[in-house]
Parts: C-alpha cells; structure tokens; sequence
C-alpha cells in the first residue's frame, strides 16, 4: 500500500523529487490541461511499469534503456491516438506535449529504479501513486496559476469580475515563480530542511 | 549468455515487432474515428463562418483551399482555408467571405499558440471582430477605425497573424470570383 501513497506526498514526483519539470510548467496553465497531461502520464506510467517489471527478467541489462524508451513511447502513441481520436480538443489543447511524454524523466525513472526491480503488482502500484502524484502537483500549480492569471478555475469565472487577471502567471516565467512559491510552501509544511 | 549480442539483438527486435503489431492495430480503430473528427470538425466551421449549406470544393492548392458556399443551390460567398504563421507554428484558419468580399466569420481549425494569451483567439470576442470588416484589415491596441480589429492584449503577434490570414483569404476569394 505504501508504494501507492508514498507517490501522492512523501515521494511527490514533481514537489518532493524534483522530476519533470518541463511539462509541470508548460502544461499547467489551465486546470482541465493539468489534469488531461496527469492522467495521461498516468496511464503511460502504469502500463510502462507494469510491462517493464513483467519482462524485467528478459531484458539484458546492456540494452535495458534502449528496451524501456520503446516500450514507453509504443504506450504514449497509443494513448496519443487514443486521446485524439476520443478527445479531440484535449488532444488539441495539449499538443506536442503528449509525444513529449517520452521523454518525461518521471517514467524513465520509475521504470529504471522500480519496477526493474519489483514484482508487476508493486510495479503497478508504484506507477498508479507517482502517475496521480504527477496529476496532484499538476492540479495544484494549475490552479494557482489559472486563478491568479485567468480568473478561472477549469473555465468557470471564480474570482469578482472586478478582479484583473495577473497574466504573468499563465506566461512561462509565472510557471517558475509559482513552483517557487509551491516548493517553497511543501518545504515550510514539511519542516525538514535545516537552516542556512 | 544474458549479455551476449545476440540476445541484445534478438531481445530488441521482439520487443519492437511486439509494439509495432500493437501500434498499428490501435492505429487501425482510431484513425478512421480521427479522420471523421477532422471532417466533422470542418464541416461546423464551414457552416459556422458562413450561413449556406453545401460547401463543394472550388480550388485546392498546397496552401489553401477554397470551398464555395452555395445556399438553395445558388452561390452566396467563399469560404477560404488557409495557414498563417503565427506565435507557436501554423494556424489554420477558415474565413466565410460573402460576394462584396465581407467576411461573414472566421474559424479556427487549429493552432499551437499559447494558452491563456493567444488562445484567447478562438474565443468568440475576438473572432466576431471580423465580421463585416472588407480588404486590408488592420490591427491595433486601441480605438479602431472602421476597418480595424482590437489586438487580443499580450497577445498581438497572434492577432496580426490570423489578420494577415483573413486579409489573404478575402485577396484569395477576390481572385476565385474574378478569374472564373
């Protein structure tokens, strides 16, 4: 059980672990974007992990990686064609950073220091918690972002009409200050870091 | 044994045939349904930007295309696909023009310009700045003239590109009705 929580909080991907960055910052200027770009990680991580951990046995070591980046990027073009062929605007709306999912450190990661070496269940927990880990960081940069910088949340109107949207937050540099912001809130919460 | 080449190889190649069959089998189901999104997708934008009902093709080139928009059987304006380069790559845009070159709408097919700023370009505030509007569309920031549409604001490299393409659709249908 352990090894699906310890993704949402403790071992939080994007706010405790520091891995993919790039999509948490430029997918994340609208809620509904963070959580189609979550859920899709998601999907991409359970699969890759489970079959990486089924077939950990079968792959020599010296072509391991080569093994796993295949293997990843057959399950982010499905789940590309998937996306749009069923939802198209999402698709549409995500753009180059679904194929980009790839390349997202926190995949290869999991794939690399878990499920090579775990059994296909824990794989798949392990994949499901750092998959809706990702979604939750996602969610929470999203929503900072897209209250301060649009005045919405998900597209609904959440702030006084009075209220003048701070665009700099949906702008690139407004996704660096608010995981600044955010990093720095998670360490304050978690007290664990020692002064100076 | 494990490391040896040939069980590198041998183990790569299966596992590439083994995704390749999985690929191409979704490929299989979903790239009709794709196909038919597009399709349905341009036929609500066709009779979006201009009100007629039968949309035949009238030129097609490798930058654009015209359809003719024919209401009761009877020619009411073009409407002309095209792309325009704008903050994040190509848009393509539709623009419904009527007989007298006003455009009667404008489409967005599809853009990768960013969201928040110049997404707000499919919005239908700023799209409906174009209708009636005639050659030679102008973008400023504030107080337009009569033929001018407001810049979306952080966003003008967006609005000067999709006025560029609306300005060359309505050059493109001038050029369509002249030449027949």
């Amino acid at each position: 059980m352990n090894n699906l929580t310890k993704g949402f909080f403790k071992e939080n991907p994007v706010l405790v672990l520091l891995l993919g960055m790039c999509p948490s910052l430029a997918t994340t200027t609208s809620v509904t974007n963070a959580i189609g770009m979550g859920l899709s990680a998601t999907a991409v991580l359970i699969c890759s992990n489970v079959v990486i951990s089924l077939l950990r046995k079968l792959i020599p070591s010296k072509v391991r990686i080569a093994a796993y980046i295949v293997i990843i990027a057959t399950f982010v073009t499905i789940v590309e064609m998937l996306l749009k062929a069923f939802l198209p605007d999402l698709a549409e709306s995500l753009g180059v950073f679904i194929p980009l999912i790839v390349v997202n450190c926190i995949i290869l990661a999991r794939a690399e220091a878990f499920a090579s070496k775990n059994n296909v269940f824990q794989s798949f927990l392990d994949g499901a918690g750092m998959g809706l880990g990702f979604t939750i960081a996602l969610c929470i940069i999203a929503t900072f972002r897209e209250v301060l910088g649009a005045g919405t949340w998900m597209g609904f109107q959440v702030m006084p009409a009075s209220y003048e949207p701070a665009l700099l937050f949906i702008l690139p540099a407004g996704g660096f200050l608010s995981l600044g912001i955010i990093l720095g809130v998670i360490n304050l919460i978690k007290g664990g870091r020692k002064n100076g | 044994m494990k490391n040896s080449i040939l069980n590198m190889t041998l183990t790569l190649v299966i596992i590439a045939v083994v995704v390749s069959v999985a690929m191409s089998y979704v490929n299989g189901i979903t790239a009709p349904l794709i196909a038919q999104n597009a399709a349905e997708k341009l036929n609500k934008s066709l009779a979006e930007v201009i009100d007629a009902k039968e949309f035949p093709v009238f030129e097609e080139t490798e930058d654009y295309v015209i359809y003719e928009a024919l209401k009761d059987g009877e020619r009411v304006g073009f409407c002309v696909q095209n792309a325009s380069s704008g903050y994040g790559g190509d848009i393509t845009l539709l623009t419904g023009i009527d007989k007298d070159y006003n455009v009667t709408g404008v489409a967005l097919l599809s853009h990768a310009e960013t969201a928040g700023l110049g997404a707000n370009a499919d919005k239908a505030e700023f799209k409906n700045q174009y209708k009636g509007k005639t050659e030679n569309i102008g973008v400023v920031k504030n107080s337009p003239r009569d033929n001018d549409i407001v810049a979306i604001s952080g966003a003008t490299i967006t609005s000067k590109a999709v006025t560029n393409g609306v300005n060359e659709a309505i050059r493109l249908a001038k050029e369509a009705q002249i030449n027949e």
